[in-house]
């Protein structure tokens, strides 16, 4: 029995001794965005069509991949920053469908530290993206997403998915 | 003399009889019985040419098999229509009036297949002629020979047509050899833009058809211009009864532009 004791003693002892805290990352606020990080020259690798409309009713059919169906991966979005603020863009289609609408002019964010909005302005044109997740900045990784409404329904959505160099 | 007459007469008689109301749009034009419907109604030439006032006579499910035919519950009655029945007035012969299916015929939405209506005076003494049915969408999948992707298109979208030919009911669409989709667009006013477009077929397997494209630019679609709908058709190949080759077509098929 003593010697059992001595047994599950050791075995607490060992387990105890063998905690340590855990290290936690730092946390990263939104405030890691910057605009810089935008500037610069995107590529397109991927756009998805969603049919939003047969989403929300549970309909097959939801989704189409059309990266290559439309040529979209031959598409460049550069965008150009003074001082830390949006300036000007430019799109290169090359010979992509120009789904997005726009081709050069003025783009600008909601906010510049927390950004969810971003307007790709062309005269009286306007193409509205959301920034799905800019986390993905530090991996020059860039997400927008374009949605289209009929009325007040969200009926259809582009996900456009960019990389840079 | 006379009998030229009559035909003549007979032929008139046989056309204001077939006649249909079709001077409308619907916005959106796809549409749910859940959706609000906005009909834009232009009554020039028509028997409530001129009037200042005008009411619609609305009704749903008229001669359609399984469904129970039903008026809206603003009609009112024929010679003294509702205060609720009475359309907005944007300009001279033109009115609007907006309404949810679901609503308008106090019906679930799988009881409604379709709507039509026609434009009166009040007291009735004059009309246009009823405007042809105007369908529901299902709020359930329906599987059909054809399909667009995705269900609410703009000239701006990328727009994907398909062919299930697995579904075919035809003999002739069942056992062709697609080729090509033969397609066409109409603007608001049922006017074709640009020219009829063959494209060919991708054969995604399994019987199943398509091909993607983009409207502005496939038919050159003036920046100004509100595309109405896509019309479109497959055209392939087949065999006689002696074994000759034949070119064959299916139907038309049109899915309205929303966006």
């Amino acid at each position: 029995m003593k010697k059992l004791f001595i047994a599950a003693a050791t075995v607490a002892v060992i387990f105890i001794t063998s905690c340590k805290p855990e290290s936690f990352k730092d946390f990263e606020s939104n405030s890691a965005f910057s605009v810089s990080k935008l500037q610069g020259t995107w590529k397109v690798t991927k756009v998805t069509q969603t049919d939003e409309f047969a989403a929300s009713k549970g309909f097959p059919y939801k989704t189409l991949d059309l990266t290559s169906l439309m040529k979209q991966n031959e598409i460049t979005l550069t965008f150009a920053a003074t001082a830390g603020a949006p300036t000007t863009y430019t799109i290169n289609y090359g010979t992509a469908a120009k789904l997005l609408g726009v081709t050069n002019g003025n783009w600008q964010l909601d906010n510049l530290e927390q950004p969810q909005k971003l307007d790709l302005a062309s005269g009286t044109d306007t193409a509205k993206l959301t920034m799905a997740n800019y986390s993905l900045l530090a991996n020059n990784k860039l997400m927008l997403i374009q949605q289209k409404k009929q009325g007040n329904k969200l009926v259809l959505s582009y996900t456009y998915e960019f990389s840079k160099n | 003399m006379k009998k030229i007459f009559l035909i003549a007469l007979l032929a008139i008689s046989a056309h204001w009889a077939n006649a249909q109301f079709t001077t409308f749009t619907l916005s959106p034009g796809t549409f749910t019985a859940e959706d609000e419907v906005t009909i834009t109604a232009d009554v020039t030439g028509t028997g409530m040419a001129g009037e200042a006032d005008a009411y619609i006579w609305i009704f749903c499910n008229s001669n359609a098999a399984g469904f129970v035919a039903k008026d809206g519950i603003v009609n009112g009655s024929w010679g003294n229509s509702s205060a609720l029945a009475k359309m907005t007035r944007i300009a001279a012969n033109k009115f609007t009036f907006k309404f949810v299916g679901v609503d308008m015929f106090v019906l679930a939405p799988a009881e409604l297949k379709h709507f039509a209506f026609l434009i009166k005076s009040q007291n009735g003494s004059k009309q246009t002629q009823d405007a042809p049915a105007q369908a529901f969408e299902p709020l359930v999948f329906v599987p059909t020979v054809t399909r667009v992707f995705p269900s609410r298109i703009g000239k701006g979208d990328a727009v994907t047509v398909y062919f299930h030919q697995n579904l075919a009911t035809n003999d002739a669409d069942k056992r062709m050899t697609p080729v090509s989709f033969v397609m066409s667009v109409y603007d608001i006013n049922n006017n074709q833009v640009g020219s009829e477009v063959t494209v060919p077929v991708t054969n995604e397997g399994d019987k199943v058809f398509s091909n993607t494209f983009f409207p502005a630019t496939l038919f050159n679609v003036p920046a100004a211009t509100k595309l109405g709908k896509l019309r479109f058709r497959i055209k392939g190949t087949g065999l006689d009864v002696n074994g000759q080759p034949i070119n064959v077509e299916t139907a038309n098929s049109e899915k309205p532009f929303d966006l």
